[in-house]
This record gives structure tokens, sequence and C-alpha cells, in this order.
């Protein structure tokens, strides 16, 4: 388990202080660590990120997730499709805030190389990258696993270009806020969970934990 | 020269980087098919893609182009690679022999200062002619590379025998060991000492008819005897013992050498001592499974009695192996005279050789073809694996105050290294009331990931190797093992202002290693020996501190953190790592928590960090570097400057 870092539980709490990560700060009379930048620097301390016991830290209406995109190969998709089929994982990244970020591309790789867990599981990965698509194929370069570089993301990749989408999940930040959330196949949200700053993400093991229950309570 | 087409070109490096077995046949398939498509050059292409690092690349794109890497040469095929340089075997155009190239990136040394050096010594080690030596040629510098020539010994190594066939008898042993010495004595009266004797650089060949040695006798040839000067020194010995890079050497390295002092001769008796054990018994004289425990052992002087391990051997072997081994070198044996005429004295060498049951088979010399060699093996020894061996006979027949006693040191030398750390007076450098005046420090919002996941050119091997690797979830990370160099950008923003105040950070899994290094602020003056600061994470503990040269002496800075205990229920045990230069000062972090403070010269400094790990590989992840401005907090005043 990677070390969780207090103020991950809050970005309210990192935005309005210039407090820090270090334990032994104020009592050691040390220096105050610099504060992560949070979203806005992009690049926020990776404590705290792949959080294996991620739980739902955000309320929405089901309305809100609603949704349909363009994929990158210009068809439009439609989160009510999935409805009756499979259960859907909807991710967000953060999308390019000028470069590759890194937490961005391990979370896609991971999703890519544990693609087929969550087929087993009926489910469909829905991975959205807002913003200019231009550096997409970077992006996707940086988070392919070395063996597979050569094939094609196994899951569909989503455009939200005027970021519609993330404002309408009120996820926005300079960017997206690294957000995941998961419908089950009737629709309903039985998971959300947006980031407290870029590392700040639920792990695979996290997600098919979720998916496995929706599938236990399906059976009831 | 013959000129490839692109396409011609591109086959070929495939095929080579298949025959190498550096991918397999699909991957190398895949990959030329990739790289058609895009239009990148192989060697781009497999760089990037993390397929295959810069050694290997470069070892490609040399045999691709076998007369261009040094004139009046042709690279014929690879050999073998080792932590700093490849060989090949070449054919010499002029005299149209075959020969032995070994050649060096001078990138990959640490201390190009030190080249010159190197070749001054070189030249030394070319005026050397003996028969237990193997032959140098040639040597230079071109194209950034070093290249040493020498006669091509196409046998084993006495490592290669003893690993696949077990020992050979006492009367053999001995017979190999005095030839190395004979080599290593006329190696000595030009003033060269060879620092890496050992098993493996001792090869053996079917000896010239005529010559003098009991029939059936391999000859032995030294390797290495130049191409050791590239490790620089008894600070850079040490450097290869504290990373582990070369397995080897540490086993047979002399005890002056692993703290750092002169090394002179009495160093190599010191190793042939443990090469004659390791050939007498079969096994080393440690009963360590690390590095770090075999050190404390020869620090210690409590190394194994050679009858302990083989009791079939003479005592006058045990006695003047131990002479050999000896831990002070004032005791040691002194000088090869007094060597040759303590082992003409052995028993087991004094008797007539036609009694002493050496059984020498040998296939017919081919010319140009590997003479193989064979003799008097043990075959029980050779069937059990020598460590479990030497560790079941050393527990089982080591005396229990011996036993206390081992203990006892390694207790001693912990608390030794405790004090140290404890009551250095460079600890007092850490403490907080220092810390008035530093500035508080908030991200600007420019930064840049140092691991994007893409590109691994800008990650320059040290040695060991370096690729992406995946973490317990699939996770694309940077795994490595060695030490790896990068760059840091010096400018900042698209004003390209300079880049003073930064944190870098990242999160590190050891894995199998024992213990990893993050290297920064490092002096950009080579020739002092580019001191720098040193956050060392290993299991006993993580503590900041200062080295005056690579892998020199670690002079604590902060008092040691203890490293948490793994999570045995996790799949990975990630830490992480944070420096933060704040003006004159470097800030380190261990997991959130201050790990001590070091002076930070911003305009002395190379802009560069290396990571370093010790035995075994070790996952990097999210590895960042953010710009830090200072933080202005409105209506409250700053901390005095």
């Amino acid at each position: 388990m990677k070390p969780r870092c207090p103020w991950s539980l809050g970005v309210m709490l990192l935005a309005a202080s210039a407090s820090s990560c270090g334990r032994s700060d104020s009592a050691s009379g040390y220096p105050k660590r610099s504060p992560s930048g949070g979203y806005g620097s992009g690049y926020g301390a990776p404590v705290g990120r792949f959080v294996d016991d991620a739980k739902t830290n955000t309320q929405l209406d089901t309305d809100a997730l609603a949704l349909s995109f363009v994929s990158t190969g210009g068809t439009t998709v439609n989160l009510r499709d999935f409805r009756g089929s499979k259960n859907v994982v909807l991710v967000f990244t953060r999308g390019f805030p000028g470069f590759v970020c890194p937490n961005c591309s391990t979370q896609t790789s991971r999703l890519i190389a544990n693609y087929d867990e969550f087929v087993q599981r009926d489910t469909e990965v829905v991975f959205v990258f807002p913003g200019d698509k231009s550096h997409l194929d970077e992006f996707l370069k940086s988070s392919k696993p070395a063996e597979s570089y050569h094939k094609p993301v196994p899951f569909p990749i989503m455009l939200d270009q005027g970021f519609q989408a993330v404002d309408k999940l009120k996820i926005r930040e300079d960017l997206a806020k690294p957000s995941t959330f998961i419908l089950d196949k009737e629709g309903q949200v039985r998971f959300a969970y947006v980031g407290a700053n870029s590392g700040d993400r639920p792990s695979i093991k996290a997600l098919l934990s979720q998916l496995d229950a929706i599938q236990e309570s399906a059976k009831e | 020269m013959h000129v490839q087409s692109g396409a011609e070109t591109k086959t070929e490096f495939f095929a080579l980087a298949t025959r190498l077995k550096m991918i397999s046949a699909e991957l190398a398939q895949a990959a030329s098919i990739e790289s058609t498509e895009s239009g990148t050059p192989p060697a781009q292409f497999v760089t990037e893609q993390g397929l295959l690092d810069a050694p290997d690349v470069d070892i490609i794109e040399s045999l691709l182009h076998p007369s261009d890497v040094v004139p009046g040469y042709e690279l014929m095929d690879l050999l073998g690679r080792g932590g700093m340089g490849v060989v090949y075997r070449a054919r010499q155009k002029n005299l149209d022999r075959m020969v032995a190239m070994k050649t060096v990136l001078l990138n990959r040394m640490s201390d190009p200062c030190d080249v010159a050096r190197f070749e001054q010594e070189a030249i030394a080690v070319a005026r050397l002619k003996h028969p237990n030596i193997v032959t140098a040629y040639d040597f230079g510098r071109h194209r950034g590379r070093l290249y040493f020539v020498m006669e091509l010994v196409e046998g084993e190594s006495l490592e290669q025998l003893l690993e696949q066939r077990g020992r050979p008898d006492e009367t053999t042993a001995w017979g190999l060991v005095r030839q190395a010495a004979a080599g290593l004595a006329h190696a000595v009266a030009a003033e060269i000492v060879h620092r890496d004797v050992k098993p493996a650089n001792l090869l053996l060949v079917s000896a010239p008819e005529g010559s003098p040695l009991p029939a059936g006798m391999p000859m032995v040839k030294l390797a290495d005897l130049g191409v050791a000067l590239l490790k620089g020194g008894s600070e850079s010995d040490t450097r290869i013992t504290m990373t582990g890079a070369t397995v080897g050497s540490p086993y047979y390295m002399a005890p002056e050498q692993l703290d750092g002092s002169d090394v002179d001769h009495r160093a190599d008796i010191y190793a042939l001592g443990i090469t004659a054990f390791r050939t007498l018994a079969g096994t080393a004289p440690f009963d360590g499974r690390t590095v770090a425990q075999v050190i404390a052992q020869k620090l210690s002087g409590q190394l194994a009695s050679l009858r302990d391990v083989a009791p079939d051997i003479s005592q006058e072997s045990e006695m003047l192996v131990a002479a050999m081994m000896e831990r002070d070198r004032s005791r040691r044996i002194q000088d090869y005279r007094t060597l040759f005429e303590r082992i003409d004295h052995l028993p087991a060498v004094s008797r007539p050789v036609a009694s002493a049951a050496v059984q020498f088979q040998q296939s017919a010399p081919v010319h140009g073809a590997a003479s193989t060699v064979e003799f008097a093996f043990d075959r029980t020894a050779a069937s059990e694996p020598a460590a479990d061996v030497a560790t079941q006979r050393i527990a089982a027949r080591m005396p229990w105050r011996r036993r206390l006693a081992y203990g006892l040191v390694f207790l001693l030398l912990g608390l030794s290294v405790m004090a140290w750390i404890c009551f250095s007076p460079w600890r007092g450098r850490s403490s907080a009331s220092a810390v008035v005046g530093d500035v508080n420090m908030v991200p600007s919002g420019w930064g840049q990931a140092l691991y994007d996941g893409s590109t691994l050119t800008v990650w320059s091997p040290i040695r060991g190797e370096w690729s992406h690797g995946r973490d317990a979830e699939g996770g694309k990370v940077l795994s490595g093992r060695g030490g790896v160099s990068r760059q840091l950008p010096q400018y900042a923003g698209s004003d390209d202002r300079p880049l003073r105040n930064f944190r870098i950070s990242m999160l590190v899994d050891l894995q199998q290693a024992a213990a990893m290094e993050l290297q920064f602020g490092l002096g950009s003056d080579p020739r002092s020996g580019m001191p720098r600061n040193v956050l060392r994470v290993a299991r006993d503990g993580v503590v900041l501190g200062r080295r005056g040269q690579d892998q020199g002496k670690l002079t604590p800075l902060s008092d040691l953190i203890p490293f948490p205990k793994p999570d045995a229920s996790a799949a990975a045990n990630y830490h992480e790592l944070c420096i933060e230069r704040r003006a004159n000062h470097w800030w380190v972090y261990f997991d959130d928590q201050v790990v001590g403070r070091a002076a930070s010269d911003p305009d002395g400094e190379l802009h560069e960090i290396r990571l370093f790990t010790e035995e075994g590989a070790a996952l990097f992840d999210s590895i960042e570097i953010v710009e830090l401005v200072e933080y202005k907090q409105p209506n409250v005043a700053k901390e005095t400057p």
C-alpha cells in the first residue's frame, strides 16, 4: 500500500492553506514541507494515490451521469447504451497539463493491464481524456505497457474537449480532477470518487472490490 | 564500405537483437513493423519503447558497422559483457589475426578526468609479457569509447569449471594458484596491481607442447589485468562492493579495498587466497548470504577455516591459505617469493607429480577453436550446491564459542555503526535550531514528469539495467538495478526562467533491493570527485548523508530513521522520497517525515540526480519535479530571511 497523506482527504484543506504533509514539522521546529500544488500544479505529491480502501466521497444524482461522449473513432457513445448489459467504470483522467501526468499514465497502464478482470465482471471501462486531444497519442504512448505498445488500448477512449462532462460533474479544476464512477447494469451510481489531488485515485483492487460487491448484491 | 538501405539495416538490426537473445523473435517482428510504420529508426524506436537499453543498442549498432568502431579492426561477434564494458571477438586487419576487444563507453565512466590516468596505466599494462597473463596488444580511444585489444583466449574460466564440475584435487588446485601468482608477480614488478583477482579472471587453456607444466595441467591466463584499472582504484572498488553491481568481486576483495585504503600487491595475495580456498574447498570461506554480511565477516577477520569445509585438505594447505587471507595485510604473506616457497613446500605439491593422481583429459587442440580442459574433480562437491554445503558445514562444525563470537562481532559492528552515526560531528548540521531563516515555499505551477512512462533515453544508465517495469497492479513504472542518472531541467515556464528552487518527489518500492540511494546536489567539478548528498533508504534505516565521491564513505548528516516494517499483506510497499532545494539548502523527506537538511550550492551543482540500487531491482514511480517559489501570505509578515 502506498503511503497516504493526511491532507489527501480534503482538497479544501489543501487549497485553503499552505499546510504540508510533514507530520513532525511543528513539533520539531523544522520548516514545513512545501505544500503540494494539488491539481493546479498538475503534479501534486504522489502520496495518497491508488487507494485500496477508497469509498464513495461525493454525492451524485443518477441524472448527472446521463452523459454521452465522442470516441476517438468519431462515434458517439451514450452511457445509457450499457444499461441492461454491462456495468460501467467511468474514469476521468486529468487531461494534459503540459506534460504527461505520471499519475494519469500509471492509472491508465493499470487499467490496460487489468482489463480482463473488468471484462470478467461484465464491466466496460470508459476512459475520458478531457481537454485538447492533440496530446492524446503522446499520453497513450506513455501509458501502454511496454509489451503491448503496438496493440490498441482495449477499452474505448472518449473525448471531452470542451469540458462539458467535466463541468456537469463539477470536477473541473485547471483541467479535471481525477475521478472514477461506477454504474451498475441498471444505470445506478454505485461508486463515485473524486480525487483530492492528482495522485488520489482508487486502486484496481478497490474498483474490483466494488464490482464484486455489485455482483454479489445482484444475486441477492 | 558496403552501404545498406534503410530497410536492409532495419531487418538486420532486429535479426541481430534476436540472435543475441536481447528480445524474442515475436517481439522483434512486431517492433520491426511498428518501427517501419512510424518511420522511427530502429535504435530510437527500441530505446523509446524501453525494449532495449542504450548499451544493448550500442552492441547492435557496433556489430552492424563492425569496421567503424575501432580503426584497423573488424568486430566479428559478441563474447560477453560486464558492468562497464563489452568484449567482442574481432579481427585485426593488418595482421589478419583474431583478437579480443573490450570496449567501454566513456559516458559510462563516472569521472571523465580519470580517463587520462587509465590511459597511462594501460600503457604500462600493455608492456607486460608473461605466459600467465593475457597479452595486451593495443589500447586507445575512438569516438567516445575506450578500447583494449587483447590476446584471444578461448578457454573456460576457473569459475566456470568450479561451477560445472566441482573442485580439482589439491595438487592441481595449487598448480593453478601458483601460475596465477607467477603472473601477478610479473605485474607487481611493473608496479601494477590487478585489483580483481577471482576465479572468473583465471582463464584455463591447454598448455602448449613442451610446456614445463606437468602433463595435463591447464595453463592459467590472468585476464582483465588492464581492464581492472577502469575500476579506478580503491575507492571505486568499494563502489562496486557497495552497490553489488559486480556480484563476484566483493567476495574476493581484500579488507583494505573495502574500507577505501590504498591498495598494493598484498590485496592481490589476499584475493588469490580466497581463490585458493574456493578452488580447494569448492566453496568460498563465508557463510554470509549478502554482500553486507560477507563484508562484515571480512572486516572482522572471521573467515571459515579451510578444513572445516573440506576436511580432506592437508593441514599445511589450510595454514597457507589462512596466511594469504590474513585480514591485517602486515601479517599477510608479504611477497610472491615467499608465496612460491610456501606453495612449493606443501606436501601435495612437493611430492612427485606422477604420483599425485592428477588426471587430465584434453581434447585435441584445434586451431581457432576453444580448447576444453578437464581435470580430476571432486564429484561429491560438484553434486552439491556449494553455498549450501558451505553453510551447513560451517554451521555444523563451528564450535559454539565461535558462533557466539561471530554473533558478537556482528553486534559490535552494528553498534559501532550506530554509535558513529549518533555521535558523528556532522550530526548537528541537521539540528532544528539551524532552520531559522529557511523560506516557506509553494509550487509555482510549473513542473515536469522526470519519468513519463515512455522516454527512457533521458535516463542514462551508469551500470545495471533500467527499463519500463510493472508494479503490482500492472502499472508502468521505472524498474532499475544498478545506477542511473537523470538530467534535470535548467529552466522553467514559457519564459525560460532559471529553475533554482524545486521539489523532486518519487515513489520507491525496494522490491528485491537491499537498499537504494537518491544522490543529488552533485558537485560539478569532476576533479573534486563530485561530492554529493545522498538519501539512503535501506532496510535497516533511512539516512541523509554525504559522499566525497561516487560511492565513497557515507558521512551521515542526519539521524537514522527506522525503515517501516513492510506490510506483508500488501502487494507493493511504496515509500515517498522528496527532496526540496530551497535557496541554499536541500530539505529531505521520507514518507512525509523530515530526514534532514544539507547545504546547497545552486551555482556549483550539477542539474542531475542519480539513483542506485543494491543487490536487486527496485521500482520507481511518479518521479516529478516541481518549481517552488517563495510563499507570500497576504497581510502576514513573512519569516525573516
